[in-house]
């Protein structure tokens, strides 16, 4: 598991930068011997449970190691909650300890400070672990766009089993999405069992990750189509050809052909991948050809360990690779014996499977269905457009109207961009698809870089 | 104060009218808003609703009336205090 493959890549290349943050970094044999000084000390805690509440870094990803090693049953808490969040998620899933990188006011649980926990050894480190046999497991959050966050436990050995593969070169990896979302654990597990690099940039504004990525010649991404627009909208024409990536990683939500487009056109050279996952079935399979949405073949055999159906225009998935159980108490999700509806609409064209939105995100136009990633697609071909959000309002004549927010890029200019996207709109949708309340804003709102189309 | 409304109304009317492709020079504040007058349909009506909702922070539809012509959306708002979204 973690702390074995980190084990195993200390020993193959003891001196490779492991991680790096912006209070430093570590080798895979420095990462590997802090780890190995702090496991027993964590060993000792009479809990079962860590919860950890800390901004990505080295020292959380220390300290997760370790305390998978002591077999702990470990969740990350997005560091965006509030401390009334905090408590009211520890409540519902279970007492446990929390670990965190600042003080927190919390009388019903033991809080332990992170570096306090990074920096302690144990001088009985060789005794018996109380928890020396536990398989210990992560639980993660799902992100909650769509309503209350659920937890999904896994185990690691099944994580691990279900990672990809390794390029053959040693990739320097951004990590994109935080380590509280499943992929941003992907992405650790990936780096650690491939004895590759990982950085996390100090901030989270688009602009200056990308002077991080040229500065720590970064050459790996995995992110969301909307961080990758995001970052796409901001490079500046200088800076092009210092951005190097080899490797372009997109999920988390689904992509559009126009996303796929810029980002052949931008970075001709690198490998794209589009990752299918989500965590409750964790990696489901991945797609390398560029193009949207995925061969229909992969309906007809096997993709891995995992079998793709469509039900009533509703992909099924059947995976050995899934969470083991929610611990919220939470419905399992829905499922047909061994098949789990993932909540994705997809449809069939020809020889590919497209995907069309959400099922929960469905717009009702006066009983007419319209579904949001269709409505994006034409609007972010518009130049001008940086991120755009469709979403269904409230109506007393319809039931719902479709609304959309955008995201300018920087320069454009507001009058002209909205009649464009007027313009596409009318040219490329349906009437009752076509917005009728466009909304230029500052930010769109965004949960783990993805799109919250919550009205 | 009503012309001002009225002239208001009028614009959001005509701004829905020309984001379906029609052109209209004059509208009459008693013309019909849908099938025999000036052609909305429910979509365009919905556009309208939302349209009046951002602007006075309710709006006729909301309220359960369905209103036939412009003058019936300004007697509307006439018959209660407005609260632009200016204020």
């Amino acid at each position: 598991m973690i702390a074995d493959a980190l084990r195993g890549y200390a020993g193959q290349a003891p001196e490779r930068l492991f991680v790096l943050d912006r209070l430093g970094a570590v080798t895979a044999r420095e990462a590997f011997e802090i780890c190995a000084a702090i496991t027993p000390a964590l060993s000792r805690l009479t809990t079962r449970r860590i919860y950890f509440y800390a901004h990505d870094s080295v020292r959380l990803i220390l300290a997760l190691i370790a305390a998978q090693d002591a077999g702990f049953e470990v969740c990350i808490l997005n560091r965006n909650f509030t401390v009334e969040e905090v408590k009211a998620i520890v409540r519902r899933l279970g007492h446990g300890l929390v670990i965190a990188d600042a003080p927190l006011d919390m009388t019903e649980v033991d809080v332990f400070e992170l570096s306090e926990v990074t920096s302690s050894t144990d001088a009985h480190g060789g005794d018996e672990s109380p928890h020396a046999n536990a398989k210990g497991g992560l639980i993660i959050l799902t992100t909650g766009t769509t309503g209350l966050p659920k937890s999904a436990f896994h185990d690691w050995e099944r994580l691990f089993s279900a990672r990809p593969t390794s390029s053959g070169h040693q990739q320097r990896w951004l990590l994109a999405y935080p380590l509280n979302h499943f992929a941003g654990i992907q992405v650790l597990l990936h780096v650690v069992q491939n004895h590759e690099s990982l950085f996390i940039a100090p901030s989270r504004d688009y602009s200056s990750i990308i002077d991080f990525m040229i500065e720590h010649r970064v050459d790996a991404v995995s992110a969301t189509p909307t961080f990758w627009r995001m970052i796409l909208g901001r490079i500046r024409e200088d800076q092009q050809g210092q951005l190097r990536l080899r490797q372009i990683t997109v999920g988390g939500e689904a992509s559009t052909p126009e996303l796929l487009e810029r980002l052949i056109s931008k970075f001709p050279t690198a490998s794209i991948t589009q990752v299918y996952a989500t965590t409750e079935l964790g990696t489901c399979f991945s797609v390398k050809d560029g193009l949207a949405g995925f061969p229909a073949s992969y309906l007809e055999r096997p993709v891995g360990n995992v079998h793709l159906s469509i039900r009533d225009g509703e992909l099924y998935v059947q995976s050995s690779k899934q969470m083991v159980a929610y611990v919220d108490g939470s419905a399992p999700p829905e499922h047909m014996g061994d098949w789990v509806a993932t909540g994705d609409l997809v449809e069939q064209v020809g020889a590919r499977v497209f995907f069309r939105g959400r099922k929960t995100e469905v717009i009702n136009v006066g009983g007419v269905k319209v579904h949001p990633l269709k409505v994006e697609e034409a609007v972010l071909r518009v130049p001008g457009v940086a991120a755009a959000r469709v979403y269904g309002r409230p109506n007393p004549v319809t039931g719902q109207i479709v609304a959309c927010d955008i995201e300018l890029e920087h320069h454009a200019d507001e009058d002209e961009v909205r009649r464009a996207v007027q313009q596409a709109c009318r040219a490329d949708l349906n009437r009752y698809e076509q917005p009728r309340q466009l909304s230029v804003v500052s930010r769109i709102d965004r949960q783990n870089e993805k799109l919250v189309r919550r009205a | 104060m009503n012309d001002r409304l009225s002239q208001k109304i009028t614009e959001m009317v005509m701004t829905v009218l020309r984001a379906k492709g029609v052109e209209t020079a004059i509208v009459n504040p008693t013309d019909s808003l849908y099938d025999g007058g000036l052609g909305l349909d429910s979509l365009d009506a919905a556009t309208l609703a939302a349209m009046l909702e951002n602007e006075f922070k309710t709006d006729p539809y909301n309220a359960g009336e369905f209103p036939q012509t412009i003058s019936d959306i300004v007697a509307f708002y006439s018959s209660r205090p407005i609260e632009t979204k200016s204020q």
